[in-house]
């Protein structure tokens, strides 16, 4: 056997000269304790693969949703008048312009 | 009380004591070391089911255990924790026996993740692969830490021999 290993031999029996047992009062505290708490839950060590499954999934759904909406939303309608109002007040006149695509304001004819 | 519960205490039984001699010697006989061992026979409890029934128990547990000293050494902030000396005295069979004192002082010297290697190696037995996996270290450093131990406790053991 090498000096290492004696040595080793050695140090290792000074250390466990020194043995504490358990103290059966620490034992029943702790086995009180344990029947009061519930084991986690077969949700928690199933958590991480569900995870794992349904970020990605979710993460699919919604960059699929962002694409697509365009696709299912109505065309813009034309604009079909454009309204100028104009108020005086103290005249109390009210003058209003409406454009229309069938009637250009500024063409001459 | 359920199948995987009794098959936790049954694994328990064998090396409960090695747990509690390991937690008291690493928090240097601190009054905490009940609870941390309370703490961690509680988690390892919590957690069972998740633990790999080929694997090492002894090994998982004292990495639970590890955690646990790790975790109150942060809380106290017991970095430069002191031996306590009564405690030691009052578990030393024979209180003339120097040598024994003078191992554990030196253990009580050394910080506090030194003094973990020192005490899984030489107290629980474990294996350097064994502590590296508890622990987290690197085997490289494990042996370096036991190479000083081992030289600074030669010079105490070969003094107090001749």
């Amino acid at each position: 056997m090498s000096d290492e290993k004696i040595l080793d031999e050695k140090i290792g029996r000074l250390v466990r000269s020194i043995d504490k047992n358990v103290p059966p009062a620490v034992e029943e505290k702790i086995k009180a304790a344990a029947a009061l708490l519930h084991p986690r839950p077969r949700f928690f060590k199933l958590r991480r693969p569900l995870m794992i499954t349904l970020v990605p999934s979710a993460a699919a759904i919604l960059l699929a949703a962002v694409l697509l909406l365009p696709l299912f939303q109505k065309p813009q309608q034309p604009i079909s008048e454009i309204r100028t109002e104009f108020e005086i007040a103290d005249k109390n006149i009210k003058i209003i312009f409406f454009q229309k695509p069938d009637f250009n304001l500024f063409k001459e004819d | 009380m359920t199948i995987s519960d009794t098959l936790f205490w049954d694994y328990l039984a064998p090396i409960k004591h090695k747990l509690y001699n390991y937690i008291h010697k690493s928090l240097n006989f601190s009054q905490d070391a009940d609870d941390v061992f309370q703490e961690t026979i509680l988690r390892a409890f919590q957690y069972f089911r998740s633990f790999q029934k080929d694997k090492n128990f002894s090994a998982w547990l004292f990495s639970i255990a590890h955690n646990e000293v790790k975790r109150s050494f942060k809380k106290s902030r017991r970095q430069s924790l002191v031996l306590n000396s009564d405690a030691l005295k009052s578990t030393v069979a024979n209180p003339s026996d120097e040598l024994v004192r003078e191992v554990y002082r030196f253990a009580g010297r050394l910080k506090p993740r030194e003094r973990e290697i020192f005490f899984l190696f030489y107290e629980s037995g474990f294996s350097i692969a064994e502590i590296s996996d508890i622990s987290g270290l690197k085997e490289g450093h494990i042996k370096l830490l036991l190479f000083q131990a081992r030289n600074h406790l030669k010079k105490i053991i070969g003094a107090q021999n001749e």
